[in-house]
């Protein structure tokens, strides 16, 4: 019995030294395994922030963060934010709707699958959603919140993007697809963070002073024109390049108590502008080329080669209400269409011609390369602008809408990474 | 001898006892045999594993460098020589075997690519497989998203704006004087009517306001503009007046204090580092005359407000009218006196400061008493189109609604009470 006990000792004993022998061999299979988790982690951390930027840079959306047209349902920026008016705060900041808390912010999540996405979004009534997990319990998952970069000062344009992966979707109130309140991290086994800073390019950078600017003629022979600018901070009514023929029965009006109708014409700097060979005219408003432009992320593309009427900007607009809207052609409104609203403007970009035929309540901005005004009652409520020719053969009627002006100016455009801002982060230090 | 015979043989151990140390020698022998076999086992598994380990490292290394490799995309669409965001496709490597490689095998990468036209985004899979040395097929799998955006928009955010002609007046920031004169150094010089010795120098970009020595250059201090124009609609008959009047006031007009006191500033008394210097266009008694023609109706103001803070100023902006003898009239609600009503397309006293408020805001220290009331910071840009209208002291502000195009109206000529 003493020979057995002593032997199984050594054999213990042994059993010991190679295991200590081996434990590299061991040690290196965990590396192995817990890279795999954490290189899946990072990628779906790093998977939210390219999601949340291309939701950022999207229309409307619905619970499952898919597109909608729904006109209940909200575009990303203003699900995850704040946007005070221009006049208030700092002007283009940012504030957040339920604060930087880990146990109040806005969340939305992903699972990635097998090359899709299954998504939720939060909505008013559903502030922290839910996402259903595959059946087999494979794949990445990650949520995505928006922070203000920096301290609590809102800086013009920007935002912080924070984005959260795991190897896994977890369960429970703590799966990784949603916000989990008092740093309780969720119980999955790989986690990862990663946050950037993004700014926005915006889509209009320099407004327009004038209700109308024109690079050719203003042209009101066969019609009227009416043109209001109430806005005390700018009060121009029109600007053209060339010469202004005045109509039947045109008015002009500037702001109460100012003198005079606030318009110029035949300016050479705005001839000089639209003649310069490297896309001045588009550049002076944009603050890029119009090449550059159609391809933002935030900007909508229509195909108007066969030419567009106002049913396809309804179309694009009521997915895409905040988005510049590139119209590749000609653009004729026949009929009484709404297009942007005081709390959505539209912001149009026509690279072709401009007919208003119909009576269509236009609110936003609109650029083309010439417009024709045929309508007796269309009218226009932000900025106009042309590099070409302005003919007016009905009654235009346009006035400046500061407010709607500055929510394209401020608000509209994309979002982008700034440069060296990537940061590994980790929310549940 | 036979003792010790007896003894040796009293030592022997039993009969049932002989051979145990054998056997237990035996057993021993067994479990150690099988110890040491599933040791080998084990030893043998440990470097199966190991090897595993190291080739799924390998693996997810080459899953991570195809992925980053994606984002690092340096174009959004296809150009010679750089990596086009939409160009990411789908991919097989059969047999991909790492630079430098130790491994004793090689990899399939398969990249599986979903696009998102809409939103312009990248649902990536990428998977690495392998056999490994017992012939089993081993595979690692990562998932991601990548966004297209041109990656020059990043650096547009460091580019500034420049002004043109498309939002500029006469080559100037909108709210510079018209009559203001360029001078080098991308600068305009205004000289305030009535002033002397002075010179109001203002960056043409950015409309910035240097009030200067004559000489343009000499004791600078920053100031903010405040301009605008008092309109008069003093008819001898009653009545009403109304939004028509207030849009095409009748006059005759009266001038202002003499600069730089064309208008008051008021503020609490807590308030001791704003100052203003006030100038006004003025007339000869023959002009003011209601039989003039044409009759003057307005009279253009020019205030340059300077504040020992960057935070800009507020406070209660006042015309101070004078009578013909240069006395200074009191504005009051009799109807032999003047009233001062203000310009302003807002229901309340308390808006926006460019909407002309009653008081500019002077919102500090969080501190706000009833005068301070804003929606707003302090003014910290120029203020142009600040416009009053003066009218006989019994009747009331004429109020007016929101413009209207469909119906032609184009003009909201609302006013509300300013003075006193």
């Amino acid at each position: 019995m003493a020979a057995l006990t002593v032997v199984m000792v050594l054999f213990f004993i042994m059993a010991l030294v190679a295991a200590y022998t081996n434990r590299n061999l061991i040690f290196e299979q965990r590396i192995s395994v817990g890279a795999y988790r954490a290189a899946r982690a990072a990628d779906a951390g790093d998977a939210a922030l390219n999601w949340g930027l291309a939701l950022l840079n999207g229309g409307r959306l619905n619970s499952q963060c898919l597109p909608s047209t729904n006109l209940n349902d909200q575009d990303f920026r203003l699900m995850a934010t704040n946007q005070p008016a221009a006049d208030s705060l700092i002007e283009g900041g940012y504030a957040l709707p339920t604060g930087s808390l880990n146990s109040t912010e806005a969340v939305s999540g992903c699972i990635i699958a097998e090359g899709a996405l299954a998504c939720a979004c939060p909505t008013t009534t559903t502030p922290n959603p839910t996402i259903t997990a595959p059946a087999n319990g494979l794949g990445s998952a990650f949520h995505v919140t928006v922070f203000l970069p920096g301290d609590a000062n809102p800086k013009p344009g920007t935002l912080g993007l924070l984005g959260f992966g795991c190897g896994s979707l977890g369960a429970g109130d703590n799966d990784c697809s949603r916000a989990v309140g008092a740093n309780a991290k969720p119980q999955v086994d790989g986690v990862g963070g990663a946050s950037v800073v993004l700014g926005l390019v915006r889509a209009l950078p320099l407004a327009p002073q004038a209700t109308l600017t024109v690079g050719g003629t203003v042209n009101a022979s066969a019609g009227s024109l009416l043109v209001s600018n109430p806005d005390s901070s700018s009060g121009y009514t029109v600007l053209s390049g060339l010469a202004y023929t005045a109509g039947t029965n045109d008015r002009f009006a500037v702001p109460a108590g100012t003198a005079g109708e606030g318009r110029q014409h035949d300016i050479n700097d705005l001839t000089e502008l639209v003649g310069r060979a490297d896309d001045g005219w588009f550049r002076a408003f944009f603050g890029m080329d119009r090449t550059n432009f159609r391809l933002q992320p935030a900007a909508r593309l229509v195909d108007c080669s066969a030419g567009c009427t106002q049913a396809d900007v309804t179309a694009v607009l009521a997915g895409y209400p905040r988005n510049p809207v590139v119209l590749d052609g000609d653009l004729t409104l026949t009929n009484a269409a709404v297009l942007g609203s005081a709390t959505n403007p539209a912001m149009l970009v026509v690279n072709g011609r401009l007919t208003i035929a119909g009576n269509a309540t236009i609110i936003g901005f609109v650029h083309a390369n010439s417009v024709a005004w045929s309508a007796a009652t269309a009218t226009l409520s932000g900025a106009l602008v042309t590099p070409g020719d302005f003919t007016v053969t009905g009654t235009a009627r346009l006035g400046f809408d500061r407010a709607a002006i500055n929510i394209v100016r401020l608000r509209y455009g994309s979002f982008v990474r700034t440069t060296g801002s990537w940061n590994i982060r980790d929310r549940y230090r | 001898m036979t003792a010790t015979v007896d003894c040796r043989r009293a030592r022997r151990a039993p009969a049932l006892s002989r051979g145990v140390s054998l056997i237990e020698a035996m057993v021993a022998l067994a479990v150690m045999a099988f110890g040491m076999l599933s040791l080998v086992g084990v030893q043998a598994t440990l470097r199966l594993n190991n090897d595993l380990a190291k080739q799924r490292t390998e693996a997810t290394l080459i899953a991570t460098e195809e992925i980053e490799g994606l984002r690092n995309y340096s174009s959004l669409l296809p150009a010679t020589n750089r990596v086009a965001w939409s160009a990411i496709d789908n991919l097989t490597v059969a047999a991909y075997t790492p630079p430098e490689s130790i491994g004793n095998t090689s990899y399939r990468v398969e990249r599986s690519v979903t696009t998102i036209a809409a939103s312009r985004q990248k649902i990536i899979k990428v998977e690495v497989s392998w056999p490994d040395r017992t012939g089993v097929t081993q595979r690692v799998t990562l998932d991601a998203v990548i966004w297209g955006a041109a990656p020059e928009l990043s650096s547009l955010l460091a580019v500034p704006t420049t002004p043109t002609a498309t939002n500029q007046i006469n080559r100037r920031h909108v709210s510079i004087p018209a009559s203001a004169q360029d001078v080098d150094g991308g600068m305009s010089r205004f000289i305030p009517p009535g002033s002397s010795a002075v010179a109001w120098m203002f960056n043409s970009a950015t409309g910035v306001l240097n009030v200067c020595d004559a000489d343009g250059t000499s004791n600078c201090l920053r100031a903010r503009l405040v301009s605008g124009t008092v309109r008069f609609h003093r008819p001898t008959a009653a009545g009403a007046i109304t939004a028509a009047h207030a849009e095409n006031p009748q006059g005759p007009a009266l001038n202002l204090a003499d600069g730089p006191n064309a208008l008051g500033l008021v503020f609490p008394a807590h308030v001791t580092d704003i100052t203003r210097a006030c100038y006004a266009d003025s007339y000869s008694g023959a002009q003011l005359d209601i039989t003039a023609v044409p009759l003057v109706t307005g009279v253009k103001y020019y205030c340059a407000v300077f504040s020992g803070t960057t935070l800009g100023w507020g406070g209660q902006l006042n015309p101070r009218l004078v009578d013909s003898s240069n006395t200074l009239i009191v504005p009051s609600l009799v109807a032999s006196g003047l009233q001062v009503c203000r310009y302003t397309m807002a229901a309340t006293d308390y808006t926006n400061n460019i909407d002309h408020p009653k008081t500019y805001c002077l919102v500090a220290s969080n501190t706000l008493s009833t005068d301070e009331q804003c929606l707003t910071t302090r003014v910290t840009s120029n203020l142009i189109n600040q416009n009053f209208l003066v009218i006989p002291g019994d009747r009331t502000c004429p109020t007016d609604v929101a413009v209207n195009l469909a119906s032609g109206d184009l003009v909201n000529s609302n006013t509300l009470p300013h003075q006193p």
